[in-house]
């Protein structure tokens, strides 16, 4: 929370001041001068503030003056509770309140932080070492002028003990003392200082001396008039223009009421419903149980405070300002209703809290126009609404209240939903979730989303033993997917060449849920026709669920004993998390519901400040995406790396089994054991020599994780070994898409970096004759695809009927060139009952040959 | 990350203590007056109704309500219940004493109720609903009675010819209107509506409605009654209670000379000085012993004593004017220094009222005519002026004198028209 408020206050004004520094001495090439400079600038910047300051002090002076004499009285007649009664009653009439000392709050609110920010700069600013100016040696260092005593301390102190003198000789007693002290003790603090830090202070209170002189000449004059009534503190109404007055005149007839609704409809829209409901549109609830609780708790924590401060505030403000506050808050929600539900620049996929097309957010001259006309017409319809009809006005925040209460519970009640789903529970402790046979045949895909084989050359040259234990296997270098993202990759991993994009929107059907969903059965009706015990372990976008939908697939096909599906990414995996993660469970939350709360202010924010609140990924400091990113890792890591933990020998009969893992989705820099360090760095030393050969922090990432990746399986092949199963189970290890990066198999393509995301990833190994040595691992280099993969599974069983098409699907070598897709990667993205092409590629043999590649339909950059 | 200490500028730095300051005061502030409200409304339920006359006007007696604190008010709203009574209007009567006679009028018109004292009885009227409430407790929405949001209007009933200058501050701030005796309460009123610009009352001229009965029972009082010795006059001395009181202050010093003098001396301390000073009285009984022609008397109205003196010595208690308008019979009075501050009076740019009548009324006294007091009793007893001079007081001073009560139902029935 301090760094946040580091970081939105104090760092902006740091670098504000460095910035008038350094072109002070730019100017002036003197940085005595730049100091002196930046303490007028300062003092001129502030000087409203302090003006402001000095108006709420000298009102609080003047209503303290008017009640002393009933004060005194009552403490002289009245004790206890009587006392307080007259006092309150006192008070009352002269419509004050002890809580109205906080009103000075408000300048010294906007003067911290600058005071902060420049101590912070000059305490420490290297360029001042070593630095003359007039009679100091040396800026950085303390003046020592009076044979080794700092002369300028004294001098500050003086001028600030004159500054308390003028400042509070219209103060009471204990208001000079108080100053004084106050002098003394930044005496103390500021003796040892560097000399300019203190010249700079110095400057200040010369400044000071002279504000204070010219308000106590101001105070004497205004108490010149003899017989003059006391000071009237009370501001005097400024002359009001015309709809302003009848805009204060409307508001006024319900002020606390128009108030407190703008006031709970802000907090509502803005704070609970838009971050809820953006939250509801994660695809992705691994980890959240319990979320729900969290954020219910902290809504209520944060509508308490921020209740209190409204209505402090309210209590606080006189009735032109509370009028103000209703206007402004009723055209920030008007602001907020327009850009939240109205136009938003296409900034293409948000992937991890980060934009595939960020630029699309620059701001433009026409963008500001916009924004500036938005803006004008919602403080024209605030005041119109307020003035004209009021009641309109509370109605319709009402019913945006209760509406945003409305859209905030759904969300939240579906991601509950979602979150406690029986696939999503956890699962007890040693429970095996995939079962072989030892007597039978064990068919298994094992699918590594978005992986790719261009990096296992260089993973084998740093780790060779990895060949030996993946002996048996062929990894397939010349291989692509026929799509770029999971949900176009993927089907055809279950369904083969018939369910490629291309294929797919070619068939008839209205529904594409069900054209795609069609492929996720050939195998389970295959192999359960077969004998073969099926087990789908996250089936992602089946049933167009990002995950896979394991209810509707259990509903389908767990009565008739066909198959199951769970759910097995994140499971059993908390423990190990727990020892390598900074911080509780709670932390994840956090992170998460301020991600969401930048993601909402994002979405609410005018067209040109958007960019801004994106910050490049930073979302006003408060992106979760490193640590969202960590998250998936661990959950993806764990889980492969748990494989033989959770893998047992109690099947009964054949078995075919499906099961997915991300991690390849989450490339981090990672350390020798495989676990991220957010310290790691594209610029470390660590990755010097990794950096040097992709040039590219992306690129590193990638290739350390696809090697964690097979090591992991490296290890899950070591329990098949241990556990007698090796020979008698077909693997292939696959993947839907490959990813941008620089991937070195492609390192000949002038277009490397885009079609690596069709250059995806096979390895595979068939029955083995049982005792027979095995090779170790070995390159093949026939020009192969992902909708390969049914082909080589279903050859065990004589091929698999797909009934949707009426094929049987065998192995076959792969003839001539190939479709590469570019679809949007989610559901929401495609039409109703085909994909949405984006782009459209082929390739044919060899595909690091750049002649082989063909773009057929290029992609249109928006 | 951490913070780096901060520098304050001189303003900014008394700016940042008056906060500090005002932090404390506010938090201090606003924890006492919660903890004043959390003890109002733990003993909220306490009232246990002791007097409940079925009457078939509950909707009626709903719209006004009377509340007394006891039965020495009884002599205000008792004229007041039964003019209501004898015009056929309801009203409901709440009282914090049970033995407040009032509470068993056996009408079918009013419905009355004894809730408790204190927080019980603050805790049942702050959430009264009424469209009239009549009171003669002061200080509404200023001490723990608070004025309920379900009642449409306040009235105060004031019960005594004084100004309100020695009530306590804001005492009548925040009624809806107040019945008055004279112009000089309204003097006062108005002054210090103006001064603290609270709403402006509605004031109705009525009287002094407890002198309605006081009359009627004094005439009859005096009717039987003559003084024991025709030849010297009969003293009533009835001083107030406490530091003030002329007994405290001078105690044998004030009676001696007039029981030597021979005078029939009647000595009537006020009630609270039983309560709050009885070791003073029990040594002042023990001393007049030896006095034939002392009495102590303790019987529960004055009436009797005013209609046989001749005379009265008191000091600021408030019998001087009950003795004055209702006998018109001369009044010494010790003088005495007025403290002003925690009263109205400390926001008056006058003297009150009180003081300013007081040389009408009475003879002012000091300490060193103590030794002469019957010669002056003597003087006073034949000036034959001052019973024009209060007669004529009475009349500016004290409207509607014997018959206020029906020019306050009279009101009462116009707020319940309107």
């Amino acid at each position: 929370m301090l760094e946040l408020l580091w970081l939105l206050l104090i760092e902006p004004i740091r670098q504000a001041l460095l910035y008038v520094l350094e072109a002070a001495h730019g100017l002036s090439g003197s940085y005595g001068l730049a100091l002196v400079i930046l303490s007028l600038a300062f003092n001129l910047l502030l000087m409203p503030a302090y003006h402001l300051a000095e108006i709420v002090q000298q009102r609080e002076r003047a209503i303290q003056r008017r009640m002393a004499r009933k004060v005194e009285e009552f403490k002289f007649a009245f004790k206890g509770q009587e006392r307080y009664w007259m006092l309150r009653t006192l008070y009352r009439q002269n419509h004050y309140h002890p809580v109205y000392a906080l009103r000075a709050l408000l300048p010294l609110a906007i003067q911290i932080p600058f005071f902060i920010a420049t101590f912070g700069l000059l305490s420490a600013y290297p360029p001042l070492k070593g630095v003359p100016f007039l009679g100091l040696a040396d800026l950085g260092q303390p003046d020592g002028l009076l044979h080794g005593i700092n002369l300028l301390p004294l001098v500050m102190t003086a001028l600030n003990m004159l500054a308390v003198h003028l400042h509070s000789r219209d103060g009471t007693r204990a208001e000079r003392v108080q100053g004084h002290v106050i002098a003394l003790v930044f005496l103390v603090f500021l003796y040892a200082s560097p000399a300019g830090l203190v010249m700079y202070w110095t400057i200040n209170n010369l400044v000071s001396v002279l504000k204070s002189g010219f308000y106590a000449m101001r105070r004497g004059a205004a108490r010149e008039p003899a017989g003059a009534p006391g000071p009237s503190w009370a501001p005097q109404p400024a002359p009001s223009i015309g709809w302003l007055a009848r805009l204060h005149a409307a508001i006024s007839a319900s002020p606390g009421r128009l108030y407190g609704l703008t006031a709970l409809a802000l907090f509502v829209f803005l704070g609970m419903a838009l971050p809820i409901t953006l939250t509801g549109l994660e695809d992705n609830v691994d980890g959240l149980v319990g979320y729900i609780t969290f954020f219910a708790l902290c809504s209520a924590a944060f509508a308490l405070v921020y209740g209190l401060l409204a209505w402090g505030a309210y209590r606080l403000a006189p009735p032109r300002l509370r009028s103000l506050a209703v206007y402004l808050g009723l055209t920030l929600l008007l602001a907020l209703l327009a850009y939240g539900f109205g136009y938003q620049p296409d900034a293409g996929v948000l992937d991890n809290f980060v934009f595939a097309n960020p630029q699309a957010l620059a701001p433009a001259a026409a963008g500001v126009l916009a924004d500036v006309l938005v803006l004008l017409a919602c403080c024209a319809a605030a005041a119109w609404l307020l003035e004209r009809h009021p009641e309109w006005t509370a109605n319709g925040l009402i019913v945006l209240t209760l509406g945003s209460l409305g859209m905030g519970g759904w969300s939240l009640y579906s991601l509950q939903e979602r979150i406690t789903r029986k696939s999503e529970e956890e699962i007890a402790g040693g429970s095996k979730l995939f079962n072989y046979t030892r007597g039978g045949k064990n068919v298994l895909l094992l699918f590594v989303d978005g992986a790719m084989s261009g990096y296992i050359p260089d993973i084998l040259r740093e780790d060779p033993q990895l060949a030996r234990k993946l002996a048996g296997f062929t990894w397939y270098s010349n291989v692509v997917s026929t799509g770029n993202r999971t949900i176009n990759g993927l089907p055809a991993l279950f369904g083969g060449f018939d369910y490629t994009v291309s294929q797919i929107n070619q068939r008839a059907g209205d529904s594409l849920k069900d054209k795609v969903s069609a492929a996720y059965r050939i195998y389970v009706e295959n192999f359960a026709a077969r004998g073969y015990q099926v087990l789908y372990s996250d089936p992602f976008w089946f049933g167009f669920a990002r995950k896979g939908d394991c209810e509707l697939f259990n509903a389908q096909y767990q009565a008739s004993g066909q198959g199951s599906c769970i759910h097995s990414i994140g499971k059993q995996v908390a423990a190990r998390k727990a020892r390598v993660r900074e911080g509780s469970g709670l932390d994840l939350f956090r992170g998460l519901a301020q991600q969401y709360f930048s993601v909402a202010l994002f979405k609410v924010a005018p067209r040109s400040l958007k960019q801004a609140v994106y910050g490049g990924g930073q979302w006003l400091g408060m992106s979760y995406s490193w640590k969202n990113k960590e998250d998936k890792y661990l959950n993806n890591f764990f889980s492969l790396d748990s494989l033989g933990e959770l893998s047992g020998t109690g099947a009964t009969r054949d078995t075919f089994t499906f099961i997915t893992n991300e991690l390849t989705r989450a490339p981090l820099f990672l350390k020798d054991d495989c676990l991220p360090d957010r310290s790691l760095t594209s610029s470390d030393q660590r990755l010097k020599l990794l950096m040097n050969r992709y040039r590219s922090g992306d690129t590193t990432a990638i290739y350390q994780t696809t090697k964690c990746t097979l090591q992991a399986l490296g290890r899950y092949m070591d329990w098949f070994r241990q556990s007698g199963l090796y020979d008698r189970t077909m693997i292939a290890v696959a993947s839907d898409h490959g990813w941008v990066s620089r991937n070195p198999v492609l390192s000949q393509l002038p277009n490397q970096v885009r079609y690596s995301m069709f250059q995806s990833f096979l390895l595979f190994k068939d029955f083995n004759e049982p005792g027979k040595p095995l090779p170790d691992l070995r390159e093949s280099r026939e020009f192969i695809t992902n909708a390969n993969v049914p082909g080589m599974l279903c050859q065990s069983i004589g091929g698999c009927l797909d009934k949707t098409t009426g094929k049987t699907i065998t192995r076959q070598r792969l003839q001539g060139s190939v479709l590469l897709h570019e679809t949007p990667w989610q559901p929401s993205g495609q039409q109703p009952g085909r994909y949405v092409v984006e782009a459209l590629y082929s390739v044919r043999d060899d595909i690091t040959q750049p002649q082989n590649w063909q773009v057929i339909q290029p992609r249109i950059e928006p | 990350m951490t913070l780096t200490l901060l520098y304050l500028d001189p303003g900014t730095g008394g700016l940042l203590f008056s906060v500090v300051m005002g932090v404390v005061t506010t938090a201090f502030f606003v924890l006492k007056g919660l903890f004043y409200k959390v003890r109002s409304l733990l003993a909220v339920g306490g009232a246990r109704p002791i007097a409940e006359v079925a009457s078939g006007a509950d909707t009626a007696a709903a719209r006004l309500v009377i509340y007394s604190e006891g039965a020495q008010y009884a002599g205000t709203f008792g004229p007041i219940v039964r003019e209501l009574m004898r015009r056929g209007i309801a009203c409901t009567y709440l009282s914090s004493d049970p033995q407040d006679p009032l509470l068993r009028l056996g009408s079918p018109l009013v419905r009355s109720r004894c809730i408790g004292k204190g927080y019980a009885a603050w805790g049942e009227l702050n959430t009264l609903r009424a469209d009239i409430c009549l009171m003669t407790t002061p200080g509404l929405d200023v001490m723990q009675l608070k004025r309920s949001r379900h009642v449409r209007h306040y009235a105060h009933v004031i019960h005594s010819p004084t100004d309100k200058a020695f009530n306590r501050p804001y005492s009548f701030d925040y009624f809806d209107s107040v019945f008055i005796c004279g112009p000089h309460q309204e003097r006062t009123i108005r002054h210090l509506e103006g001064l603290r610009a609270t709403p402006v009352k509605a004031l109705f001229l009525a009287g002094c409605v407890y002198y309605d009965d006081m009359a009627t029972a004094y005439r009859s009082a005096a009717t039987g009654s003559a003084s024991v010795n025709a030849k010297l006059p009969r003293v009533l001395l009835a001083p107030t209670w406490g530091r003030n009181g002329l007994l405290s202050r001078y105690g044998m010093e004030a009676i001696t000379p007039l029981a030597q003098a021979g005078f029939e001396v009647v000595i009537r301390p006020h009630p609270q000085s039983r309560v709050s000073e009885p070791q003073l009285l029990d040594a002042l009984q023990r001393q007049t012993r030896g006095h034939a022609n002392v009495r102590w008397d303790d019987a529960s109205g004055p009436l009797a004593e005013m209609a046989q003196a001749d005379l009265l010595v008191s000091d600021i208690s408030g019998i001087v004017f009950d003795f004055a308008f209702l006998t018109g019979k001369p009044v010494l009075v010790l003088e005495f220094a007025v403290e002003k501050r925690g009263f109205e009076a400390a926001d008056l740019p006058y003297e009150p009222w009180e003081l300013e009548v007081l040389d009408v009324v009475s003879r002012k006294i000091t300490s060193a005519d103590l030794s002469r007091l019957p010669d002056i009793i003597a003087s006073e007893t034949a000036n034959h002026q001052r019973s024009a001079a209060i007669a004529s007081l009475r009349e500016e001073y004290v409207r509607h004198f014997g018959r206020a009560a029906p020019q306050v139902v009279d009101h009462l029935e116009a707020l319940l028209a309107g």
